[in-house]
């Protein structure tokens, strides 16, 4: 071996090898990323779809509700409650009626009696 | 060759070489020349369309009284390939669904083979689609999904049956305002497409197209329920009262044409509508006709003395209750020597009525019946309706012009009957009868709105006056219709009896159609009003108009005008007698 071939020495490219560790870090780092934001699009959209379901239930459930109301509270069953409780309500005799109306001449606000004439008599 | 390290090496290389080839090979088989195929599969395994349903349009009465609703339920369908275990499925959601495990399990079994998502059942109660959700949860089971559906319902039961009709299993609309608003009603259905994963989840991010549901429209009826409920409490009344056949009543505003209540009997609930029978699905209002007896004869007074033929003091000599014409004896119920016009149509004279109809002859008398609406349709926004029977003057026998002035030889709807006598209340306008008023989008806003049309002038405002004079004495002690008497307010009106016809030729003996039409206040009308009994049974005599249909005329305009907190104009009798207590002048007689 001669004397040129022995002082031949190999030094380390930092820099080169900085290059690579970032640039695969870079990659890495991206991929890792590109994992993750997918993993959250999911978890996201799985929340997403839960929370329109909770939506969708709870305006189902409200509007059974609402309709239950409305039957509940229709003439027909109304009806029916008061028949069968026995309220015993009657209608008010006409004679029993006092109207009052509003005038119309400008005086004033003032009610006045204008039917059932006789009826403080 | 020497089985040195460079030979194996090349060897391993070639054997990688070909196991990757291979590879490479499915690889592009499965990627390239198959790709369409492998992609329509997961497609159809993973991708759906998901039908997003519109809900049905509501339908209200005019102060929004809820007449038509809609109960959220659930479709249980399974799905085949998610579920492992039938057996144990079945066992969880039998009960729950009211059906036999065994059945069930069977039917889960055959998802299997063939049908991959196979309907449970239909109309499933919220309530019961959770429990059934809770227990495939805590048996970690699946393969049971719910499709969102509705039942349609109606609150009021039997109330306004006829009119608001029902819909079919696949929620269009049979008859009644169901049917004629249908395309309003029933909305657009929307659309997404998803995609899920193995176990049946959407997977979100991977959503498609898609299209929101747009909801049906909202309809306002005219319809008054509170005056409607009382129309058909008395309706009820009196169909227990006469057994009739069938019965009819229609109310209605004479100004506008609006319907304010319209009933028929026999009836059915609208909840049940495949228990219901043919007879009692027919809004008879619209669909049927019958002979209108004497209330017709608003029709050739009017036209008589808007022909300025007569006036309502000319007298006309009613031969004492037989009138030989064209071979036939026609007759009153009543014998009556000379009568003015008034009295006529006061005492319901078929003489006299058919010697006016003779003065004005066929021609005029047929354009005046076509002019009140007689023998076409209203135009009424209901299915079904039919024009009637009123044959041209050239297919007139000799007696039929001194028979249909009575109201005999044409059939008619009860529609045509009251909205004819709505334009007498209403100075000559006949108004096209309405019973939607508004359309109303989901969000509320107002897509249409109906205002009153009116049809015609049929006769001048002059000789409705004298015509509603007539008919005011109709309802008094001298008239055919004392019974239709309302105490504090002056009625207007007219009975009708006409022999029933029988459908194989000539009348019914002792079965009669009897009727009243009219309207109040007499001077100021709020609403018309027809009552109209078939064959009506009492138990003596005649059941005449005048005394089966005017008292029930009068019992619902009484609640009516308690209703409507109409002011009295009259004395109203006091129930202790002679010492009636004078009710006062009107708010506008003393302003």
């Amino acid at each position: 071996m001669n004397r040129s071939q022995k002082d031949i020495s190999y030094s380390i490219k930092v820099a080169s090898i900085f290059k690579v560790v970032v640039c695969t870090a870079i990659v890495a780092v991206a991929g890792l990323s590109y994992v993750y934001l997918k993993n959250q699009l999911q978890q996201y959209g799985a929340i997403q779809r839960r929370l329109e379901h909770d939506l969708t239930e709870l305006r189902t459930a409200n509007e059974a509700v609402r309709v239950q109301i409305t039957q509940l509270s229709s003439r027909a069953v109304l009806e029916k409650k008061i028949a069968r409780n026995s309220l015993g309500l009657v209608p008010i005799a006409s004679d029993q009626i006092v109207r009052l109306n509003q005038r119309h001449d400008g005086i004033g606000d003032e009610l006045s009696v204008v039917s059932n004439r006789g009826f403080n008599q | 060759m020497r089985w040195d390290a460079q030979a194996r090496a090349v060897t391993v290389c070639f054997g990688l070489v070909g196991v990757f080839s291979v590879f490479s090979v499915r690889l592009i088989d499965l990627q390239v020349l198959e790709h369409e195929k492998f992609t329509t599969l997961a497609a159809e395994k993973h991708n759906h369309k998901q039908i997003i349903y519109a809900r049905r349009g509501i339908i209200r009465d005019a102060h929004d009284e809820p007449l038509a609703e809609n109960i959220p339920v659930k479709t249980v369908v399974a799905d085949a390939s998610h579920i492992r275990d039938p057996v144990a499925v079945a066992a969880a959601i039998a009960d729950k669904l009211k059906m036999d495990p065994r059945e069930l399990a069977d039917k889960l079994k055959q998802t299997g083979k063939g049908s991959k998502h196979i309907v449970l059942k239909t109309d499933v109660q919220e309530e019961t689609a959770a429990a059934i959700r809770d227990a495939l949860s805590k048996a970690n089971l699946r393969g049971i999904y719910f499709d969102q559906d509705f039942v349609r319902v109606y609150p009021n039961g039997q109330l306004l049956s006829q009119v608001l009709g029902f819909v079919d299993h696949d929620h269009k609309g049979v008859m009644g305002i169901e049917r004629t608003m249908q395309d309003f009603l029933q909305g657009t259905d929307g659309y997404r497409y998803i995609e899920t994963d193995r176990t049946g989840k959407e997977l979100v991010p991977y959503r498609g197209q898609e299209r929101p549901a747009q909801d049906g429209c909202n309809i306002k009826l005219t319809i008054n329920l509170a005056l409607q409920n009382i129309v058909e409490n008395e309706l009820d009344a009196a169909c227990a009262e006469y057994k009739p056949q069938d019965a009819t009543a229609v109310m209605i505003r004479p100004q506008t044409g609006e319907i304010i209540a319209m009933a028929s009997r026999p009836t059915f609930d609208p909840n049940k509508a495949g228990e219901a029978l043919p007879d009692q699905q027919k809004n008879r209002s619209v669909v049927d006709m019958v002979e209108p007896g004497s209330t017709f004869k608003i029709v050739t007074t009017s036209a008589v003395i808007e022909e300025k033929l007569v006036t309502p003091d000319t007298t006309v000599y009613c031969e004492n209750g037989h009138f030989l014409y064209a071979g036939r004896i026609l007759r009153d119920a009543h014998a009556e020597g000379v009568l003015t016009v008034h009295q006529i149509l006061q005492k319901s004279s078929n003489i006299g009525v058919a010697k006016l109809a003779l003065q004005l002859g066929e021609t005029k008398l047929y354009e005046y019946i076509r002019r009140f609406g007689f023998g076409q349709k209203t135009g009424v926004t209901l299915s079904g309706e039919i024009p009637g029977l009123v044959n041209p003057p050239y297919r007139w026998s000799k007696l039929d012009i001194t028979r249909i002035p009575m109201g005999q030889s044409v059939a008619v709807t009860p529609m045509q009957l009251v909205t004819a006598m709505s334009s007498v209340a209403n100075g000559g306008r006949l108004m096209k009868p309405m019973i939607v008023s508004d359309i109303t989008d989901s969000t509320g806003r107002t897509v249409a709105h109906f205002t009153p049309e009116l049809v015609r002038q049929v006769v001048s405002t002059d000789t409705t006056r004298k015509i509603a004079s007539a008919l005011k004495d109709v309802v008094s002690k001298a008239g055919t219709a004392q019974k239709a008497d309302v105490p504090g307010f002056r009625v207007a009106g007219k009975t009708g009896t006409a022999q029933k016809v029988n459908p194989n030729g000539g009348y019914y003996s002792g079965r009669y159609v009897t009727s009243f039409c009219g309207y109040m206040p007499a001077d100021d009308p709020q609403f018309a009003l027809l009552v109209l009994l078939d064959d009506p049974k009492v138990k003596d005599g005649i059941a005449y108009g005048g005394t089966v249909a005017a008292p029930v005329f009068s019992k619902i305009a009484q609640q009516a005008a308690r209703y409507l907190d109409l002011q009295p104009t009259e004395e109203i009798p006091s129930p202790a007698g002679p010492n009636a207590k004078k009710v006062a002048s009107s708010a506008s007689s003393r302003h």
